[in-house]
Formats: structure tokens, C-alpha cells, sequence
């Protein structure tokens, strides 16, 4: 099973990275989940591979059963990397409406050419009446 | 007692439901947050001057005895952070004027502001590296929020470096989270750094370069700055002050905690300080080169993060005083700074140094900076000078003469920069019909807290010297942590209707 | 009176009363009265001091104790001579200035930075402690700063103001360096205290060489001199005051203080040749100007060189004609410097090209300047005579290298004073008037007559009075310098005799007024690049600049994918030695149906890369994500298997309507050279990530909770699902920060996308979709939410004993909820996503705080049986917890999706959205 687990986290990690140094906002995204998914992987492969779930059945032997707490700690992190998703693919549909072409390719927010022109300079200048 | 780590963290996080809730227009909001602000104060005080006692605090989550539950610890550093960081937000709610800022602001800045210091606070009180990373995270996607406020293309496309390179961070953090486990067997910070002996050498430099890596990110150090100064002049100006004193000082407050618990025996501390130094040096040399004025401002904090930063990873007791006396100037000056470029940019409705009209401003605004410029570029009296002599008595100490002579440049660069700041904004005689006193008072605030220093540098240079003498005395941590019981409401408890 | 508040008054004196004034509004005149008198205040308290026998520190309060700063000063004859001194000149300085401007906002402003400098140079004097006098130092150094940079808006001033600034703070950073060093060998930083020590040679030479920077910078000794003529962009009363007779003495005061301390290194003797180099180059520049405000400038420096000459012969002796020469110096300095200023009144010009036959205008302002300049150049029986003859005394007194070049420095530079000073009187009072400016000149003010008046008397009355100057002035003060009585010495006088110091400085004198009067000499020596310093300095700030450029664009300009490629490499380079042992042994064989899923898994991530559409990707990413749900599965963790599979349906369906109406992908083509930098970067990291599998398989750590969490679930926290119980109760703070993170991160996106729209309600977004469809589907999708309702509610209950619980349930609930949306049924009875999310993140915090109403911890829970019609209910708080935990994520979920559907007519509305749809 460890085998397994490392050739997948091997591939997830390949694909996540080519993805996320790509070029496009887009690819970024589905690079990143990909990487999360490696990430908890490998939290899972601290906890060393049980031969039962961590669901007790009241008997009260718990030779073999898997570590919850890595279990538990990947549940969170499965969660916080939905949450983290869902915010970015705002951002790409915000950013595809506001920004159109020049969105999906990120950019650094310090392109003189885009100083120039922003409706956002005057209003957060705050000097609005 | 420790009720109060409780309320430090329940409060913020109810303001922010509270504000979100509320349908109250900008104005009634604020009157809320300022509501909610002053108690927040009140009680990082009183932890404060729990810890300044040299007590531990602790507070036990769900009655489980460590490493079982979460724990949350607050110690000197801790108690320091929580305090600094309701002083700020108290300042940034003042300055944070719907009539200045914009109604819609305002009201859209508020709630996100309160979740980040629920974050914030959770992330300096907690005593579990996991519910750390946890932390972390509510801070981040509060800051994505405040990053929306202005609204506006750069806004927008600001969002993604600071995003990317806070979830790459994110991705190192957790998965160092779980090499740590791996490594000792627990993700509680007290038993990290009993475990951390046994540990696998390689198994555990790895995990550890892993979670510095994640805080360099957040501290702004070179090379993944890139982020900072990004973000900072697109964030409505109060709440970048925010950002500008608390959100690196992150990344600081979790090196600080760590390094002295369980990364000494590594190789990444020694690296650390190189890292720190370079810092400290090119990011100032960089700032020389900017005239966006919260651009350059952004440079600054990397490279006075740097200062702090090779104190604290130099583990010695000298350094680590200097660095902690250096972090609370640097909060206080910093953020007053940055209410600086806010008014400048307001009165004279430009980013770029080099179209402001200089002297627009008014004489408070420039008092202001030259107090708070000045002693950034650690001049004295101002409180920046005994800040930059901790640091370098604590380098004298341990014979750092490199690290020392890299200070003293810096520090002349700064004061390059301050100097250039002067000339475009402040260059000529202030013009009659300026903003009065009464409309900068949260900067005069700031800048009367710095004198504030400079002049009782005696005691707090004290409270500094303390907390490092108890971040080095790891075990007096592990014995608080230990003292940990459990607490559970006893079984089958009967609530009969 | 005490020493401490005598001493404290003396310093403070000046600016206090000014700033009392500045305060208070007064007109200028009053603020000017004000100031004078602090100056006189302090002057006399300095001269009660002298006269009381108290010598030595006074501590007032300590400041910064445990880095030995210190509020103390220093009782000596020399230090509160030097005050006296500098408290007279500053009085005068006052008075000048006053009559100089008149009624203007910019002299008040000026009145109290000159008191301001006043007092931090009077601090400076009297400085006990180190750190002390540095404050002092480099509060001089501010002070100066805004003084010149007074003509506010003026580029050049201020050019010079940075100039000056930046070269003496740099230069005192060694200094601040070499107190650190002192203290740090000491133990005190008292200066007292330290002057009585005996200091090995090394640690002197040591200290010196940190000090030296500061004196020359300071003191404008060459080639950091290029400041001080740069300087004289400030008004001619503040130069006369900082840069002539106060701050830039500060080098030699500073010299004098450390000289029985240090005076014992070798390395003293370079302050000659500095000084000689300073002193010749210096009066050169001098002849070569014709703004006489600029050739008193080089003049300074010249004098200033010679000081350090004088200093840097070492011997107690040197210290006498140095103490006395400084005196002399500042007095006629300063002094000239205010007749500067009154010819500039008079004749509305300050170049020897349009001056001249002054004397007609303003005889009296004549006669001041004759005696000062006389002095200046060292015409008996002037001060400056007295002072000339003893340096050149002790000069041939010094061994012969040291004697060579000090005579040669003292008669070269001389010879240049007396030439430029005859060329200042005679061009500008005698002779005919070139250029008109001269014939509107008008009579002074007397009062602008005042100051230079006392001080021309000073210089006159130092000559026949010279034995009285000896006993009551030089002894003294010398005393205190070298720390002892001096050994009998013949007393100062006009006349020593026929010796070769008269027979040498008759010979200046001379030679001087000749090449002046009679060969007209002007040199201009444009000198080498390196003594024009400023130009240098200019230079060095722009390449600097330069660099900052190229840095920040390396820092923060590349594409941000460079950072992030950098941070993970970062991150997992440490992780090599690990790898390495990994590959060392031979890895398990791989379970069957395992490696099948790898081997899909491997398929699908190829094809990521392949496709180009948007929405296959993702479709294929979620593919991976079951993928990775089946391993879960196979690793025993049938929580993680669940919620993997809702997560990755949410994402997927978010995905699809997030994807609508965006422009299309870059077609752009990275250069391949950075394609193939990411894939062996993407590689590396994957080798190294999967082989961190084998190392934590090989060298893992048991863990510590693992056992007491299977223990004490069932037992004291009544639950089978250890994972849920260690989401509920062990570690439910970690879950309830997280919920509040979904909960952001879904008001982010309905914030993002419909913007303005819901601006500060973002929670009050309604759940209910407008545009009521007919049809079978609609129809159905009604049924939707009650069913999920149902297995959520199901989901919920059984959470904690078997795989469910809070997330999965609010996960069911939030995708039913989507569907709901997207198949556009009415949905009623939910009111707000938003306020659904809020309300469990309100009995989220219930929770966290209900517990200490039973004096239990935060997060506490409780549990019982509920006896109801006889029939006992198992009730447990976890359960009100994962309540909550549902709420906000269903209701977050919905509220994020709901701001994504139904696609907003957006601010900047572009028709092909409609299109896309």
C-alpha cells in the first residue's frame, strides 16, 4: 500500500506543479487541488496504514485500527481546500467579467500598464464625497 | 484566569457574526466594532499583565488534557502580540471613517477585519501547530476579503500572487504539519519539543524547513516577498496599516514561537539568519528605486522584518530582546506610516511620490512622519534608535560583525528613502487649508505611542528581555502545557425538563 | 541649587523657552527676546557651575538601564566652557537672525530649530553618558537637516540638507559602533568613568579607527569635507551658528573629550596629515571663491583642518593651542559670518564681482570686519595670532615625518587665510564699487551691528590680555582636557621673543597679503573628481538607485509562477536526504487493486495535461479526486472516502458555473526553456514527495494519541466514530475555525462576483431563484431539498458512532441545495444562505462558550439521557456542535453558489456572456 501511495503522490505532485506554474489562472486552480490531494496523501502516510477503519464496533479491540488523528486532521484540510477552491473559481469568474483576457493570465498587481487605467484608483483614494 | 484566552478569541469572532448580521449602515457598524474593539483591549491588557507576572496562562479546549485537546498558551510573546494587535485594530477602527473611506467600505471592511483578528488572535494564543495552520488560514481568507474591498481592476488582480503564494505557504505548512507528526508522534507544540530529540535527523530538518519556508512566506522574507508590495497599496489605507503592522509580524510570531522550541538542534536557524540579513539589506536598497509611496513602505517592512528575524534565529538571549523591543517599535511606526501614506494619498488623490503635492498634507501629517520616518531609519531620540541599539548590542554580544555592519547600512538606506519621502511630500510649506489635528488623531495616536517608547524604552526593554529569557527556558512552557488537567463535565449529567 | 538641576538647566534652557514662545503664538520679536534669554540662562548656570569646585558626572536619571543609556552629564571646566561658549555665539546668533528677517513665519520656524540646536548642542558638550552624547550628535545632525532645507521647496537646498544629513549619519554609525565597544569592554558607559581607565594600545587603536569616520564627517575634514560649502544653502545667521562655530567643531570637541583615553594609539598621528591635507585644500577652494559666504565656507574647512593638525601632534601641549585656537576660531567665525550677512543686507549681493567700496555705506560694519578677518589671519594682537603661534610652536616641537608635514600644512594653509581674508576686506570695503548692486547698498541696522560688534571686541581683548586668558581660561580648560595640572609652561603672550614660530608667521603674513594684494593670485583648483565629494556622493545615491531598480524588479515584477516554483522548491530541497535513503532499499510490492487505481489515476492526470477545454479538465481533476476518494477507501478511512466524493461533486458543479462567459485560454506559448525548467522542477518535487511516503514509512515516530483516542472515544466521549468524535470533541476547535473559513470563503465569492450589488449584506442573499420554469424537471427538483434534508438530517445523527457527521451532512445539503438552483425551483423556507451559514456559526460559538456556564473549558461537551414518556433519549452537546457545523456549510455552499447563479448582469456587463449562456 505505501508503494502505492507514493506513486500517487509522486503523480499528483508532477501534474499539480506543471499545472500551477502554468501560465493561466485556471490551470493554477486545478493544479492546487491536485497538490492538496498529494498533501493529504502523505498526512495519511504519517499515521502508517491500519487494517480496520477508526470506526469502533463497542467490542473494545483495537489491534489494528488505522490512526484517526491524521484521519481527522486530512477532513479538515479536504474542507479548507473546497473552501480555498470555490473562492478561487470566484476570483477566475470576477476577474474573467472585470478583467477579461488579461485575467486568466495572472499578473502582478504592479504592471505599469495597468496602473494607468483603474476605475478602483479614484474610489479607493477614499475622496469620494 | 484563563477564561480570558477564551473571551481574546470568542470576542472577534462574534463581533464579525454581529456585524454581518446587523443591517445598520456604515456608521452604526463602526459604532458596533468600536463596541466590540475597546473590550478586546481591555482583556489583551489584562492577559498582558497576567504574563508580565511571568505566569503561563493556559486554557484547555474540551477538557482534554494535552497533547489530547487543543491548548491554548499564552506566554509573555503571546500575551505582547494579542496586545499590540488590539491596539492596532482599535487605531485602524478610528481611522476607518465612512465619510473618508466611503460608506460601502466601511461596511464591507468590518466584518472580514474582525474575522482576521479572530484569526489572528487564535494564531498567537494557540498551543498546537495543526490548529496553527488551521489559524492561518481563517487569516488568510479574511485578508482575500479586505483585499476585495476597494473593489476595481487592481484590486482584483492584486488577489492572485498574494492568494498563490499564501496557498503553496498553506501546502508546506500542512504537509511539514504532518512530517512533525511523523517525526515525534504528536502535533501539540509542547510535545513536539519533547519528542523533537528522538526524532529522525533527516525527517526532521525536512519537516522543519518545511513549516520556515511556510512562515518566510508569511513574514515577507527574501525571495517570496513578491506579494507584499503587491498588495499593500491596493488595501483601503487604515486597514493596510493593519496589514502592514500585524500580517508579516505573522510570520515573525510564529518563528518566534517555533525556533526556540523545537528547531535549535537543525541547521535552519544558521540559514535563517543569512536569510534574515539579506533581507534586511537588498529589500531596503530595492525600496530606494520606488516611488509608490505604500510600495516602498512595502519594501521597508521586508527588510525590517529582516532585522528581527536574524535576532530571533540567532537563539541568543541578547538577540531575541533586541529583536522583540525592535518588532514592537517597528508595529507601532509602521503602522503610523502607513496612515501617513493614506492621508498623503487622500489629500493629494495619488499613489506615485512624484506627482504629490508637497505640503498638501499639513503640518500634524508631517510632524507625524518625521517622527515616525526618522525613527524608522532609527535616528534618535526617536524609539527606532533603541531598537536598532538593542540589535546591535545583541550582535556585539554574540560577535556578529557581518550581521552588523549589514544593520548599519541598511539602516542608512532607510533613512535614503525617508529622506526622498520627505522631499515629494512634505518638500514645501504646509498649504493654510490642510487637514487640521483632530482628522489625523488615530496617526498622532500611533506616533504618541512611539515617543511613548523611546521614552520608557527602560521597562520595555525589561518585558523584552523576560519573554526571551522564557522562550529560552523551553521547559517553563512544557511544565504550563503539563499543568494542563482534564476537566470534563462528569458523565451523565441529568437536565430534566 | 543641585548639580543635576543646574546642569539640566543648561541644556534645556534655550529650547524651552522658545518653544514656550513658538507655542504661545508671540510675535517673532518676542520668541527671539525668549530665546536669548534661555541662552543667557544657561550660560549663567554654566558659569555658576564653573565657579562652584564640584567636577564630575551628574546622574539625573537612567533611561535605558540594561544598555547602559543614561541621563548624566559631565561637570568639567572644558565642558562648560564649551557651553558658555556655544550659549554666547547661540545668544548673538538669536539676536542677529531677529533683526536678519523680521517679522515672518519663516524666522520663527528658523528661532526654534537654532534653540533647538542650541540645546542638543549644549547636550553634546555635556554629555556624561555615551549613548548620550550620540543622541546629542545625531540630534545636531536632524536639526541641521531642516535648518538647511529651511528654504523649503528649494531643490538644491534640499539636495544639500540630504548631502549633509546622510554623509555625518553614516559616519556615525561607527561612531555609535565604537561607544557600543567601549561600554561593552568597560562595562560603563559613563565617559567619566572610562577617561580615568587605562585601555590597552590595541583597544584604543581599535576605538579610534570606529571614531575617526564621525570626526571627519563631522568636521568636514577631506574627502568627506564636500557638505559643509553645500551647506551654505542655508540663511547666512544659522550658517554662521551650525556650520562655523558650533556643530562642525563637534569632530574636534569629540577628539579632545577621548584624547586621554585614546590619545596613547599610534594611530592618532593620521589626524595630521588628514588635517594638513584639509587645511591647505581648504583655503585653496577659499581663494578660488567669489561668494564670500562660500569662501568663509572653505575657509571653516580649513580651519577646521588645522584643529585637527594640531589635535592629531598628540602631545598635552597641542591640546593647549588647540583648546585655544577652537575658542578663537568659533569666536571671529562666527563673527564674520554675521558680517557676511550684513554686507548681504547692505549691498543685496554676496559676489566679489559686484562688491567693493562697501566702507562709504556701512564704515562701522568696516572696521568689525577688518578685526575679525585680521584675526582670521593671524595679525597680532588679535586672538587669532595668539592661537596661530602656539599651534605653529607645537607643531616644531613634533618628531620630524609628523613635523614635516604639519609645518609644511600649517604655512601653506596660513599663507591661503591671510590671502583670502586680505582679498575679503580689501575687495569688499576698499576700492571702487563694481555692478550697481553696491550703490543702492544702505546703512545697517545697528542692531544688525550688535552681534559682530561684542564679537570683534572678544578677538581684540584676547591679545593684550592674554596672561589674564592664560590663568583664568586656558589652564583650566586644558587641564580638564589632558585630566591634569599641565607642567609648568611659559604663559601665553604676544611676545615670546624673536623665534622661528614668530619668524614663520611673519613670514605668512607676507607672503600671503603679497600673492594676494600684489600677484593677484586666484587660484581655482578644480582638484581631483575624489575631493569634490558631493558630486561623488550624488553619483553613489544614483547607482544605488540603480540597483534598488534592477532588485525590486527581481523581487517582486518576474511572473508569479517563478515565486511560486521557488517557495516549493524551498520547501521540499530538504527533503533530498531523505529520498536518497528511500531509493536505498527496495520498496514493497504494490497491492493490486491499488496499483490499478494508480495506474488510472496516472491516465486521467495525463490527460489534464492533454485536453484543452476547461470543463473536461475539471471533470477529469475530479475524476483524480475519486480517484484518491478510492485510496481513502483502501487506507481505512471510510470518513475521508465520503467526503471526498461530495466534495469533489460540489467543486465540480461550482466549477461548471463558474466557468461560464470567461475569455478564452492564453494561447500564448511559454519559450521552451522555462517549459522545461517547470516539468524537471515539476519532477524533482514529485520524486521527492513520493519517496517522503517511504521515509515516513520507515522512520516514523508512533504516535502519542493515537491509542488514548480509541480509548477515550467510547468510554468518555460516548462515540464509535473516532474520526468524528476527534472532529467534535478532541479537536473541535480546529473544525470550528474551518467552518468559519468556508463561511469566508463563500461570502468572498458572492462578495467577488456580484460585487457592489450585495456591497455590506453579503448574508442576505436570497436563496430563492426568480423565474418560476414549468416542466417535469422543475417538478421533480421540488422534491430535492426535503429528501437531502432527510439524509442529511440522517447523515447528522449517525455521525458520530458510524462514517458521517457534520461536514459530510452539510455537504449533502449544500449540493442538494445547488441542485435546487440550478434547476431553477422555487426554494422557499430558507430565507438567507448567508444567514444560514451565520446562524451556525452562531451556535458554533454557543458552543464554544456554553460550556463554562459549567465551569468546564471552552468547547466542553456534555452528554445524558432525556427521560421522556418514560422512554430515555441519549442526548450529547457534540450533536448541537455538528448542528452547527451543517448549517454553515450548507448554508455557505448555497450562498456561494447562489451569487453564481443566475450569471448577474455583472458591472462592466459584456454582451457575450448572454452568449456564452
Amino acid at each position: 500500500m505505501i508503494t502505492v501511495m507514493a506513486l500517487a503522490v509522486a503523480l499528483l505532485v508532477v501534474v499539480g506543479v506543471e499545472l500551477l506554474l502554468g501560465r493561466s489562472l485556471f490551470k493554477a486552480i486545478l493544479g492546487l487541488s491536485l497538490l492538496a490531494h498529494a498533501a493529504h496523501l502523505l498526512m495519511i502516510a504519517t499515521g502508517g496504514v491500519g487494517t480496520s477503519p477508526p470506526v469502533l464496533d463497542g467490542s473494545g479491540s483495537v489491534v489494528g485500527t488505522a490512526d484517526p488523528l491524521p484521519q481527522a486532521l486530512v477532513l479538515t484540510a479536504i474542507v479548507i481546500s473546497m473552501a480555498v477552491t470555490l473562492y478561487l473559481v470566484g476570483l477566475l469568474q470576477a476577474s474573467g467579467r472585470r478583467l477579461g483576457a488579461s485575467a486568466v493570465e495572472p499578473a502582478l498587481a504592479s504592471d505599469p500598464g495597468r496602473e494607468a487605467a483603474d476605475p478602483g484608483e479614484s474610489d479607493s483614494s477614499g475622496a469620494s464625497p | 484566569m484563563s477564561g480570558l484566552l477564551l473571551t481574546a478569541l470568542v470576542l472577534p469572532g462574534v463581533a464579525g457574526v454581529v456585524l454581518w448580521l446587523s443591517g445598520s449602515g456604515a456608521s452604526g457598524l463602526r459604532r458596533i466594532a468600536l463596541g466590540f474593539a475597546l473590550p478586546q483591549l481591555v482583556v489583551a491588557v489584562a492577559i498582558l499583565r497576567a504574563t508580565a507576572r511571568g505566569e503561563i496562562l493556559v486554557h484547555g479546549f474540551g477538557g482534554w488534557a494535552p497533547p489530547f485537546g487543543i491548548v491554548f498558551v499564552a506566554d509573555r510573546l503571546a500575551a505582547l502580540f494579542v496586545v499590540l494587535l488590539a491596539v492596532l485594530l482599535l487605531a485602524t477602527l478610528w481611522a476607518l471613517r465612512p465619510k473618508v473611506h466611503g460608506e460601502e467600505a466601511v461596511a464591507r471592511s468590518l466584518p472580514p477585519l474582525f474575522l482576521l483578528v479572530f484569526g489572528l488572535n487564535g494564531s498567537f494564543l494557540t498551543g498546537d501547530l495543526f490548529n496553527l495552520f488551521v489559524m492561518f488560514e481563517v487569516v488568510l481568507l479574511s485578508s482575500y476579503l479586505l483585499l476585495q474591498v476597494p473593489g476595481g481592476e487592481r484590486s482584483l488582480s492584486a488577489a492572485y500572487p498574494n492568494i498563490a503564494i499564501n496557498l503553496v505557504a498553506a501546502l508546506l505548512f500542512f504537509i511539514g504539519v504532518g512530517l512533525i507528526y511523523g517525526a515525534t508522534g504528536t502535533v501539540n507544540l509542547a510535545g513536539i519539543a519533547e519528542g523533537i530529540g528522538d526524532a529522525d535527523p533527516a525527517l526532521r530538518t525536512a519537516a522543519i524547513a518545511m513549516l520556515v519556508v511556510a512562515f518566510s512566506v508569511k513574514a515577507g522574507l527574501i525571495p517570496f516577498l513578491y506579494w507584499l508590495p503587491a498588495t499593500y497599496p491596493v488595501l483601503k489605507g487604515p486597514v493596510a496599516a493593519l496589514f502592514a503592522g500585524m500580517m508579516t509580524k505573522l510570520g515573525v510570531y510564529a518563528l518566534a514561537r517555533t525556533l526556540p522550541l523545537f528547531m535549535r538542534d537543525t541547521p535552519i536557524p544558521s540559514i535563517l539568519v543569512w536569510v534574515g540579513a539579506a533581507s534586511s539589506l537588498i529589500a531596503v536598497i530595492a525600496a530606494l528605486s520606488e516611488f509608490e509611496l505604500r510600495r516602498l513602505l512595502g519594501f521597508h517592512i521586508t527588510s525590517q522584518v529582516g532585522y528581527m528575524v536574524l535576532g530571533l534565529a540567532l537563539l541568543s538571549h541578547a538577540t531575541i530582546a533586541g529583536a522583540l523591543f525592535y518588532l514592537v517599535h517597528h508595529v507601532l511606526v509602521k503602522t503610523a506610516l502607513f496612515f501617513v501614506a493614506d492621508d498623503l494619498e487622500r489629500t493629494s488623490e495619488t499613489r506615485d511620490l512624484r506627482s504629490m503635492t508637497a505640503g498638501a498634507a499639513g503640518p500634524a501629517v508631517a510632524f507625524a512622519f518625521v517622527v515616525a520616518g526618522f525613527s524608522l531609519a532609527g535616528l534618535p531620540p526617536f524609539s527606532g534608535f533603541f531598537a536598532k541599539l538593542g540589535l546591535l548590542r545583541g550582535l556585539f554580544v554574540v560577535s556578529e560583525w557581518a550581521l552588523l555592519g549589514v544593520l548599519l547600512v541598511a539602516s542608512i538606506f532607510t533613512l535614503a528613502s525617508m529622506l526622498k519621502v520627505w522631499l515629494y511630500a512634505f518638500g514645501a510649506p504646509a498649504s493654510a487649508e490642510s487637514t487640521g489635528w483632530w482628522s489625523s488623531a488615530p496617526l498622532l495616536g500611533m506616533v504618541a505611542l512611539s515617543i511613548a517608547l523611546a521614552v520608557s524604552a527602560g521597562p520595555v526593554f525589561a518585558f523584552a528581555e523576560a519573554t526571551a529569557t522564557q522562550l529560552l527556558q523551553v521547559d517553563d512552557y512544557l511544565a504550563a502545557v503539563a499543568s494542563v488537567q482534564d476537566s470534563r463535565i462528569p458523565a451523565g449529567l441529568e437536565v430534566l425538563p | 541649587m543641585s548639580g543635576q538641576f543646574l546642569a539640566t538647566l543648561v541644556v534645556i534652557a534655550p529650547a524651552l523657552l522658545a518653544c514656550l514662545g513658538a507655542i504661545t503664538r508671540r510675535p517673532v520679536r518676542d520668541v527671539a527676546t525668549l530665546a536669548v534669554t534661555g541662552s543667557l540662562i544657561s550660560s549663567l548656570a554654566a558659569a555658576w557651575l564653573a565657579a562652584q569646585p564640584f567636577r564630575g558626572p551628574v546622574l539625573v536619571a537612567d533611561w535605558l538601564p540594561q544598555l547602559l543609556v543614561s541621563v548624566s552629564w559631565r561637570v568639567e571646566t572644558v565642558t562648560l566652557a564649551l557651553a558658555i561658549l556655544v550659549t554666547v555665539i547661540g545668544a548673538l546668533v538669536v539676536q542677529f537672525t531677529a533683526a536678519y528677517f523680521g517679522e515672518s513665519r519663516a524666522a520663527r520656524e528658523i528661532l526654534v530649530l537654532l534653540a533647538l540646536f542650541e540645546t542638543s548642542m549644549l547636550g553634546l558638550v555635556l554629555a556624561d553618558n555615551l549613548y548620550l552624547l550620540f543622541l546629542f550628535w545625531e540630534i545636531t545632525g536632524i536639526v541641521s537637516f531642516f535648518l538647511i532645507g529651511s528654504a523649503r521647496g528649494d531643490a538644491a537646498a534640499f539636495g544639500a540638507a540630504r548631502h549633509a544629513l546622510l554623509i555625518t549619519s553614516a559616519g556615525a554609525l561607527p561612531l555609535l559602533v565604537a561607544f557600543i565597544y567601549l561600554t561593552s569592554r568597560t562595562g560603563t558607559a559613563s565617559l567619566s568613568t572610562l577617561l580615568g581607565l587605562e585601555l590597552p594600545v590595541a583597544a584604543q587603536t581599535i576605538a579610534l579607527a570606529l571614531l575617526l569616520p564621525a570626526v571627519v564627517t563631522k568636521s568636514a575634514q577631506v574627502p568627506l569635507h564636500a557638505w559643509l560649502p553645500g551647506a551654505m544653502a542655508a540663511p547666512t545667521p544659522v550658517s554662521a551658528y551650525l556650520h562655523s562655530a558650533t556643530m562642525v567643531k563637534a569632530g574636534i570637541i569629540l577628539l579632545l573629550y577621548v584624547y586621554p583615553l585614546l590619545g596613547g594609539s599610534p594611530l592618532w598621528t593620521v589626524l595630521v596629515p588628514i588635517g594638513a591635507v584639509t587645511c591647505v585644500w581648504g583655503s585653496f577652494r577659499a581663494l578660488g571663491e567669489t561668494d564670500i559666504k562660500l569662501l568663509m565656507a572653505w575657509s571653516t574647512v580649513s580651519q577646521l583642518g588645522l584643529l585637527t593638525l594640531t589635535i592629531g601632534l598628540g602631545t598635552d601641549l597641542a591640546m593647549r593651542a588647540a583648546v585655544l585656537h577652537l575658542f578663537a576660531h568659533a569666536v571671529f567665525k562666527a563673527g564674520l559670518f554675521l558680517t557676511v550677512g550684513g554686507v548681504d543686507k547692505a549691498a543685496g549681493t554676496r559676489s566679489l564681482l559686484e562688491l567693493g567700496g562697501l566702507r562709504e555705506h556701512t564704515p562701522r560694519l568696516f572696521v568689525l570686519a577688518a578685526v575679525l578677518a585680521g584675526s582670521m589671519a593671524g595679525i597680532p594682537p588679535l586672538a587669532g595670532f595668539l592661537s596661530k603661534e602656539l599651534v605653529l610652536k607645537k607643531a616644531m616641537l613634533s618628531e620630524p615625518w609628523v613635523h614635516g608635514i604639519a609645518i609644511s600644512g600649517i604655512v601653506l594653509g596660513s599663507i591661503g587665510t591671510v590671502a583670502y581674508s586680505s582679498r575679503f576686506v580689501f575687495e569688499v570695503f576698499l576700492g571702487r564699487s563694481r555692478g550697481a548692486a553696491t550703490d543702492r547698498g544702505r546703512r545697517l541696522k545697528p542692531s544688525l551691528l550688535l552681534a559682530p560688534a561684542i564679537l570683534a571686541v572678544l578677538t581684540l581683548a584676547a591679545g593684550p590680555g592674554a596672561a589674564w586668558v592664560d590663568r583664568w581660561f586656558l589652564e583650566p580648560v586644558t587641564a580638564s582636557v589632558i585630566g591634569r595640572m599641565l607642567p609648568a609652561v611659559t604663559p601665553l603672550s604676544l611676545w615670546y621673543g624673536v623665534n622661528a614660530a614668530l619668524v614663520l608667521s611673519l613670514v605668512i603674513v607676507s607672503v600671503g597679503y603679497f600673492s594676494d594684494r600684489i600677484l593677484g593670485l586666484r587660484m581655482v583648483p578644480r582638484g581631483p573628481r575624489a575631493l569634490s565629494g558631493a558630486r561623488l556622493f550624488d553619483q553613489a545615491l544614483d547607482a544605488c538607485q540603480g540597483l534598488g531598480a534592477r532588485f525590486s524588479w527581481l523581487l517582486a515584477s518576474l511572473h508569479p509562477a517563478v515565486y511560486l516554483g521557488l517557495a516549493l522548491a524551498a520547501g521540499l530541497v530538504a527533503t533530498v536526504p531523505l529520498a536518497f535513503d528511500a531509493l536505498s532499499v527496495s520498496p514493497p510490492p504494490a497491492h493490486p487493486v491499488g496499483l490499478t487505481t494508480v495506474l488510472l489515476l496516472a491516465a486521467v492526470l495525463i490527460a489534464v495535461l492533454r485536453v484543452r477545454s476547461r470543463l473536461t479538465r475539471v471533470l477529469l481533476v475530479s475524476v483524480a479526486g475519486f480517484a484518491v476518494a478510492f485510496l481513502y477507501r483502501m487506507l481505512n478511512a471510510p470518513d475521508l472516502l465520503l467526503t471526498q466524493l461530495l466534495v469533489e461533486v460540489l467543486v465540480t458543479i461550482f466549477f461548471a458555473l463558474g466557468l461560464r462567459g470567461l475569455p478564452p485560454e492564453p494561447t500564448k506559448r511559454v519559450p521552451p526553456a522555462w517549459r522545461w525548467a517547470r516539468r524537471s522542477l515539476a519532477v524533482g518535487l514529485g520524486l521527492l514527495a513520493g519517496s517522503l511516503v517511504f521515509a515516513l514509512d520507515r522512520v516514523g515516530a508512533p504516535s502519542q494519541v493515537k491509542d488514548y483516542y480509541l480509548a477515550a472515544a467510547p468510554d468518555l466521549a460516548k462515540g464509535l466514530n473516532v474520526v468524528n468524535v476527534t472532529l467534535t470533541d478532541f479537536r473541535a476547535l480546529d473544525t470550528l475555525m474551518e467552518t468559519f473559513v468556508v463561511m469566508l470563503a463563500a461570502f468572498g465569492v458572492a462578495g467577488l462576483v456580484k460585487g457592489r450589488e450585495w456591497a455590506s449584506t453579503t448574508w442576505s442573499c436570497p436563496l430563492d431563484v426568480p423565474g418560476q420554469r414549468t416542466g417535469l424537471l422543475p417538478g421533480m427538483s421540488r422534491l430535492i431539498l426535503p429528501l437531502a434534508g432527510v439524509l442529511a438530517v440522517s447523515l447528522l445523527l449517525k455521525g458520530h458512532n458510524e462514517p458521517g457527521g457534520g461536514f459530510v451532512a452539510g455537504l449533502a445539503f449544500g449540493i442538494a441545495s445547488i441542485l435546487a438552483i440550478v434547476v431553477a425551483a422555487r426554494v422557499r423556507g430558507l430565507g438567507s444562505a448567508g444567514g444560514v451559514s451565520l446562524a451556525g456559526g452562531a451556535v458554533l460559538l454557543v458552543s464554544l462558550t456554553g460550556s463554562l456556564l459549567f465551569g468546564a473549558p471552552g468547547l466542553t461537551h456534555a452528554h445524558g439521557e432525556l427521560q421522556i414518556l418514560g422512554a430515555g433519549w441519549k442526548w450529547h452537546t457534540a450533536l448541537l456542535f455538528d448542528l452547527g457545523v451543517v448549517l454553515a456549510i450548507a448554508g455557505g455552499t448555497a450562498a456561494a453558489t447562489r451569487a453564481l447563479w443566475p450569471p448577474s448582469r455583472a458591472p462592466s456587463s459584456n454582451a457575450d456572456l448572454g452568449a456564452a449562456q
